[in-house]
């Protein structure tokens, strides 16, 4: 027993030295972010944006990635009790309202109207701005993109070569088809629940025309009967995965229609295995894609607020941004592209967004519970998956899930 | 003959339930020593790989050495293409675990080109990479370490002063109701803790302990004082009480006493209800999750750690850290093992 | 002059009363065991101003998880339960003998239940993907093959590719692999201290082996067993962190698992918080019902056997 108590205390100090060995008080950079969900992803901005920033002005940045119902209760409670923590955050561009609404942000346009060297693009600024006043900056615009392992080019169907995706020049029958000549299942979809099916639903129905979010007209409608058509080729772990990077990585599946941080990152691991490609055509001749993408803004009464004032400075500038795109779209127009394996997807990502039909996600706002809309979504897909959704009702069910997306519409 | 029959077979049972148990814990263990990219392996390795075994080759078209690796015996995989070695190294150590000098590199792929030879390259893989990479990766990770053991040291603390307390009262001296308090400290030991969290969220934030250690200790100790009573009633009731009379009999102090004859007998208790103390507090992901915003214990940040797609081999690393000390702990226990159980 | 002394004195009294001691304990319990629990009952009978309603408990009940959540829990429960103490009983039966290594053995059995549940819960997400170690398991020891060849598998099984019951079931397999080692050298334990005495009672009255089990063996071992079972049932009703490591919240609730949701995935908005502590609530009435019809269940048939005797 002597020695059970030895042992215990020794083991009990032992995590006490390794634990508090060398903790020092500099001041902390707390950065919120919903932005950045991807391990590659927080390795990245730790090696080009925090570890750079931290020795030039003797700060330790901590960066907490949460998503946005938890980052939101953070600050406000911070806010209503006074007690503050959190510097800057990083906000989805659809999230933003919510903050601007309860005025927890910072006016920014002074730091705007100091950095005079670069010029944000304004594609946002109906999110980052409140009555014309800035209090996000864009940091990153993203779209979907095609990632195929390349061993999978061997089932292209028809005469389609790697070329002919290169150009984009394939469409969402293609798709499917390749798909389902594939062995297995090897298309990865979006489908973990209350995730981001919906954007990749939409992202076909854009391309055939339809709009966003909406279930029943045409556009949608082919979306979802491709979605059906290709069943088969689904993987079923795709319902467990956020995102196909680890689908991918393990060859359980060749093919995904992706969002592009999560390509770049898949395609960096591997750049020899996997080709990325621009997002298949549609009905109405172009390829489609939700658009999304954060803004950095400081919180009000921040403690270290002229530290985060440097931080968005040094962020944004043209050599830092496109490593705060995190390999999506940098958004100020003077931005330098490296030669990463990932600024080879930018370069797709570009041409999507220049030439495809995109849609921003202004209209969160306008639904009660964006998480319920991603619902609906959900359950077609599951009654597709479980075979209770097959040709002959589809129709009847997507109709049935419009009026269910009506009921939660509560904007003008 | 039957019985060697019947020993062996004994043997065999014995030897399967033994591999039911440690088997998944060695593969545990070999993922969170693989790279990136041997997460993609399969069958997955049991016995993790000490050396990466790649082989190289000239691209014509692309102007670049093309890097490949055997996927399995019979699948060459094309893994990684460049020319300039110093991003080679970059790509080399981040995704296959193999820290070396772009120099290196350069000296042993750097001949073959432009001509059509294949080489073949052996490097030695940095093992516990993942472990480094978890702490620089996880921002968190070492602030959660650190919290978990302020947990677990406060809630030893609470648990011994105030267990300590009434299981002295219960063994030593002559109150009403002993029967009730010991009942009473039964029923606490059972009670699910987390069904009253959600209440206690509101409590703490009032308390002024919301997103505190020792606003979680104080969870954790709810059915440890009752268990740490328990330990040191029994622990009490052995000490014999006319050794400690003696003693005062060949004229010890009161204080000789207690330092020579009560603490050596009573320290195996405290310390088996400050191991019980450790292996609540540190093992709970659950309260913390609803008890905690910004401080994090190590269980919660592994279990959070899921939703991170492509770093299963960084949470695996982060699963065995926790698994450690809560193994070193619960050996110490075994022999109490039953009363933990639950 | 006397009477300040007798207050003194009473004080000194007080002060050095026992019951000073348990004085602490008595104080914590208020505070961080009854308040919340009185709390949480009241919010559960109240909107957020006060007034008396049922309408929390009423939305609760209309949650369209509820019923799933509810039924899944007591499955969990009662199978793993039932499947953990039969199987370690049968395992004990068999190993119980002294053997060499058997320190060890018993040394080996202990670590499953030491884990803390997050990381099992990244085991068994590291082991159940397509292309995770289980079916590496089978494929290297050939198992896959045999399988294969006789129709039980075709190709990698994908073990998350479950619904409903059978999501319960997985997460009860992973669950008895954490917990029945240790059961069963609980078991065991009780077993071997009893060995000679079943053997000599069983030489005495001739009976068989299995009855011998039946009618000496589990009375005796019995009481450890059952506080043992108890605390299993409630940690039983308490699963849901494994589980939505593996399946992700919402697929397949329990009631734990939609008390945290309401706490910490969706807004904090009062809607979920009193749908949290509704859940909470109707939680810790569940255990305490089962817990009691167990307790009534067991100590009831020990009851019937003394009169017997």
């Amino acid at each position: 027993m002597k020695k059970l108590f030895t042992a215990f205390v020794l083991v009990l100090g032992i995590f006490l030295i390794v634990g508090c060995g060398e903790r020092e008080e500099t001041p902390e950079l707390v950065i919120v972010s919903n932005f950045g969900s991807q391990v590659a992803e927080q390795e990245l901005y730790r090696q080009e944006l925090f570890a750079p920033f931290e020795e030039e002005h003797n700060v330790e940045i901590r960066f907490e990635q949460l998503g946005h119902s938890d980052a939101f209760n953070k600050i406000d409670v911070e806010q209503q009790t006074g007690e503050h923590t959190v510097d800057l955050l990083i906000s989805h561009f659809g999230n933003m309202i919510y903050y601007l609404e309860e005025d927890y942000m910072l006016d920014v346009s002074q730091l705007e109207a100091d950095m005079d060297d670069r010029t944000f693009i304004t594609t946002f600024d109906a999110n980052t701005h409140m009555n014309d006043t800035r209090y996000f900056f864009p940091i990153n615009a993203d779209v979907y993109v095609t990632i195929a392992n390349l061993d999978a080019l061997d089932d292209l169907p028809g005469d389609l070569t790697e070329a002919d995706l290169e150009a984009g020049n394939y469409t969402w029958d293609d798709y499917v088809e390749w798909g389902n000549n594939m062995e297995g299942h090897k298309v990865f979809m979006k489908a973990l629940p209350d995730g981001q099916l919906l954007y990749q639903i939409g992202g076909m129905a854009l391309s055939h025309g339809g709009t966003f979010p909406k279930m029943d007209d045409a556009g949608n409608i082919r979306a979802w009967e491709q979605v059906l058509a290709m069943k088969d080729a689904i993987h079923p772990e795709s319902i467990n995965n956020a995102a196909g990077e680890g689908l991918l990585l393990d060859d359980s599946v060749y093919l995904a229609f992706e969002h592009m941080a999560v390509v770049a990152s898949t395609y960096a691991t591997a750049p020899a295995k996997y080709g990325v490609y621009p997002g298949p055509l549609g009905d109405d001749g172009k390829a489609g894609s939700i658009a999304g993408g954060h803004g950095v803004g400081i919180v009000n009464n921040a403690p270290n607020q002229e530290l985060a004032e440097k931080f968005i400075e040094f962020m944004t500038s043209e050599a830092k941004i496109r490593h705060a795109a995190l390999g999506t779209i940098p958004t100020i127009e003077e931005a330098e592209l490296g030669d990463d394996p990932e600024d080879f997807v930018l370069e797709i990502a570009l041409d999507t967004i220049a030439n495809a039909n995109v849609e921003g996600l202004q209209m969160i706002p306008d639904y009660s519970d964006f998480s319920a809309v991603k619902g609906v979504y959900d359950d077609i897909y599951e009654g597709i998956m479980d075979g209770s959704i097959d040709e002959e009702n589809l129709v009847a069910k997507l109709e049935e899930a419009q009026s269910d997306l009506e009921d939660l519409y509560i904007g003008d | 003959m039957n019985k060697i029959i019947r020993h062996s077979l004994l043997y065999v049972l014995v030897a399967l339930v033994v591999s039911i148990v440690l088997v998944p814990l060695m593969y545990l263990t070999t993922i969170s020593l693989s790279s990136n990219i041997e997460l993609g392996d399969f069958p997955k390795n049991f016995i993790p790989n000490l050396t990466v075994e790649l082989e190289a080759e000239w691209d014509e078209d692309r102007e670049a050495f093309t890097i490949y690796r055997y996927a399995t015996k019979e699948r060459r995989q094309a893994l990684y293409r460049s020319d300039n070695f110093e991003e080679m190294a970059r790509y080399f150590e981040r995704y296959l675990n193999i820290y070396t000098e772009p120099e290196v590199l350069e000296n042993d792929i750097e001949p073959i080109r432009e001509t059509d030879e294949v080489i073949e390259l052996r490097y030695r893989k940095n093992l516990f990479a993942n472990y480094q990479k978890f702490f620089e990766i996880f921002s968190g990770a070492r602030d959660a370490l650190i919290n978990s053991i302020l947990a677990v040291f406060y809630t030893i603390l609470l648990s011994l002063s105030i267990g300590g307390a009434v299981g002295y009262t219960l063994a030593r001296t002559k109150i009403k109701g002993k029967e009730t308090i010991g009942l009473a400290a039964l029923v606490v030991r059972m009670f699910p803790i987390i069904s009253i969290s959600v209440p206690m969220a509101i409590l703490l934030i009032r308390y002024g302990m919301f997103d505190t250690m020792l606003g979680l200790a104080f969870i954790y100790s709810i059915p440890n004082i009752g268990l740490t009573a328990w330990i040191t009633r029994s622990i009490f009731l052995g000490i014999d009480k006319e050794l400690e009379e003696a003693s005062y009999v060949f004229g010890a102090t009161k204080l000789r006493t207690l330092r020579s004859i009560t603490i050596p007998l009573v320290i195996p208790g405290f310390a088996a209800a400050s191991m019980y103390a450790f292996i609540i507090a540190w093992n709970d992901a659950a309260v913390a999750l609803l008890l905690t915003d910004r401080n994090e214990t190590l269980a919660l940040l592994i279990f959070r750690s899921i939703g991170a797609t492509g770093a299963i081999h960084y949470a695996s690393a982060g699963a065995i850290i926790l698994i450690i000390p809560a193994l070193i702990f619960t050996f110490l226990l075994k022999d109490y093992i039953n009363r933990i159980w639950g | 002059m006397s009477k300040r002394k007798t207050v003194i004195h009473s004080i000194k009294r007080i002060v050095k009363s026992p019951y000073m001691l348990l004085l602490p304990a008595l104080l914590f319990y208020l505070l961080f065991w009854l308040l919340p629990v009185v709390m949480s009952i009241f919010q559960s009978f109240t909107t957020v101003d006060g007034t008396p309603t049922l309408q929390n408990f009423i939305n609760m009940f209309n949650e369209s998880r509820f019923m799933r959540a509810l039924i899944n829990t007591l499955v969990f429960a009662v199978v793993s339960l039932t499947l953990q103490f039969f199987l370690a009983i049968l395992l004990a039966l068999l190993i119980n003998k002294k053997f060499k290594g058997s320190r060890l053995f018993l040394f080996f059995m202990i670590i499953p239940m030491a884990l803390p549940q997050a990381a099992v819960g990244i085991l068994w997400n590291t082991g159940l993907t397509e292309a995770g170690w289980l079916n590496s398991l089978f494929h290297v020891t050939g198992l896959q093959t045999v399988l294969e060849s006789l129709g039980v598998l075709d190709g990698r099984t994908l073990w998350t590719n479950v619904t409903g019951t059978r999501a319960v079931m997985t997460i009860v397999l992973i669950d008895t692999w954490t917990v029945l080692p240790s059961v069963m050298i609980i078991i065991l334990a009780g077993l071997q201290n009893f060995n000679r005495e079943l053997s000599e009672a069983a030489q005495v009255f001739g009976a068989s082996r299995g009855r011998a089990v039946k009618d000496i063996v589990i009375p005796i071992i019995k009481p450890s067993i059952v506080t043992a079972l108890l605390l299993r049932l409630i940690a039983g009703l308490q699963v849901w962190l494994i589980s939505v490591m593996i399946f992700g919240y919402g697929r397949v609730p329990y009631l734990l698992e939609r008390v945290v949701y309401y706490m910490s995935v969706v807004a904090r908005t009062d809607a979920n918080y009193r749908m949290a502590v509704s859940y909470s609530v109707f939680t810790l009435f569940v255990i305490l019902t089962v817990a009691f019809l167990f307790v009534r269940l067991t100590s009831g048939k020990t009851e019937w056997r003394k009169a017997d005797e």
